[in-house]
């Protein structure tokens, strides 16, 4: 008896997600992207424009722009091979079903699966159980993505994705430079992700994130405004800062409540 | 092709037929028929015939032209050479819906390079829409 029904959107989703953990346990979590590309038999180009995609032949091809910095490469790479692997998991279905779900909004497919990929690519370079061994030894802090990133060659804005988007903690996160710059943020949650802070501006010097004493390799707690691009909305919270002082990089959690005192909201959103 | 991809989705539209029971119905594969379906793929005429019963239409409804601009527009020098060789002989050889047909046929992936392949190829599909029409 056949299931008159297409998978939706968030269940091609999660079943992307679920074949990329079996893809990559059976490819021995291998995170460089040229081994993959090998194993799978994907031909890798160097190019000024990255893309994926496959000649009349039949010959997967990506290009990648490897004039970036080596972490960028590493990722873009990835990220690349996730096109493919949309289009080889469940022998072609899944691109199949986000097609035919998409059908009257191409913007919206392409939109879909380029979040997909990127998110993949993360998996790929962070893969899950180095995320939850760290997680478990620095707990849910700046301090674990500042590990996860030096432990897999990613990018500081890509292990802080990694690591808050992984779990089920409504957080604003900030990366900033010794300059006071935000380099990156994230804001995760129902309730959080309606408010983004925003990146490319200077917080005041006088912000508790800037201000605030930090030793090296400890998580400092405190309680400041979010720094909101362009200083428009008040939200104070509770505040997890660190800095790595060798990369010259602060980042802090804005968050309802510490993770210590809420084990309940250490729970993989996997 | 175009026309045959949207047409084969409408169709299933109207037929309330997910793509995942429409291609086992016609026995290809989701991804097959998505590629069908989105002009990314060049069916066989058999597999054709066989969305088309699934589909309840009539094969020369599938591959009919909508839009008369299309008429003679990328046609294989082989087919070309075949019309002009057969249609005195076979009347229906002038129609755009039967040009239209053949143009969307492909044989092992490829456009059939002799005069004598179009001919099967024809008097086959001749044979099933004169079945079709008296069963």
């Amino acid at each position: 008896m056949t299931t008159d029904r297409d998978l939706t959107i968030p269940e091609v989703r999660d079943s992307f997600l679920e074949f990329i953990e079996n893809f990559h346990a059976q490819h021995s979590f291998e995170r460089d992207f040229r081994i993959l590309a090998k194993e799978l038999d994907i031909k890798v180009c160097s190019s000024n424009q990255s893309k994926a995609f496959t000649r009349k032949d039949g010959q997967r091809v990506i290009l990648v722009d490897m004039s970036t910095s080596d972490n960028r490469v590493a990722f873009t790479g990835l990220h690349e091979i996730s096109h493919h692997l949309l289009r080889i998991a469940l022998d072609g279905s899944l691109i199949a079903y986000l097609k035919e779900a998409t059908y009257d909004n191409n913007d919206l497919g392409v939109a879909l699966e380029e979040e997909w990929c990127h998110e993949v690519a993360a998996m790929l370079l962070m893969p899950t159980h180095l995320l939850k061994n760290t997680v478990q030894t620095y707990g849910y802090s700046p301090l674990a993505v500042f590990q996860l990133a030096d432990c897999t060659g990613a990018s500081l804005p890509a292990a802080l994705r990694r690591v808050v988007e992984s779990y089920t903690i409504d957080v604003h996160a900030v990366l900033i430079d010794n300059s006071a710059k935000v380099l990156s943020s994230v804001a995760h949650g129902v309730k959080r992700k309606k408010y983004p802070i925003g990146y490319d501006f200077r917080l005041e010097n006088s912000h508790p994130l800037i201000t605030a004493s930090h030793k090296p390799m400890c998580v400092e707690y405190f309680e400041a405004p979010i720094p909101f691009k362009n200083g428009q909305r008040k939200w104070k919270s509770k505040v997890m800062s660190a800095i790595n002082h060798s990369q010259n990089r602060t980042l802090g959690f804005f968050l309802d409540s510490y993770s210590h005192d809420n084990t309940d909201q250490l729970v993989l959103d996997l | 092709m175009g026309n045959i991809g949207r047409r084969l989705r409408q169709a299933r539209k109207e037929q309330k037929l997910s793509l995942r029971s429409a291609s086992e119905m016609a026995e290809i594969s989701v991804a097959y028929l998505s590629k069908i379906e989105n002009d990314e793929a060049n069916p066989t005429l058999e597999i054709l015939e066989r969305l088309a019963v699934v589909l309840k239409m009539r094969l020369d409804e599938l591959t009919a032209s909508s839009n008369a601009s299309d008429f003679g527009n990328n046609m294989p020098e082989s087919l070309k050479s075949f019309i002009d060789d057969y249609k005195e002989r076979f009347n229906e050889l002038n129609q755009p819906d039967w040009q239209n047909l053949l143009k969307n046929v492909r044989l092992r992936g490829r456009y059939p390079q002799k005069s004598e392949d179009w001919l099967t190829i024809f008097l086959d599909a001749r044979r099933a829409f004169e079945t079709d029409d008296n069963g």
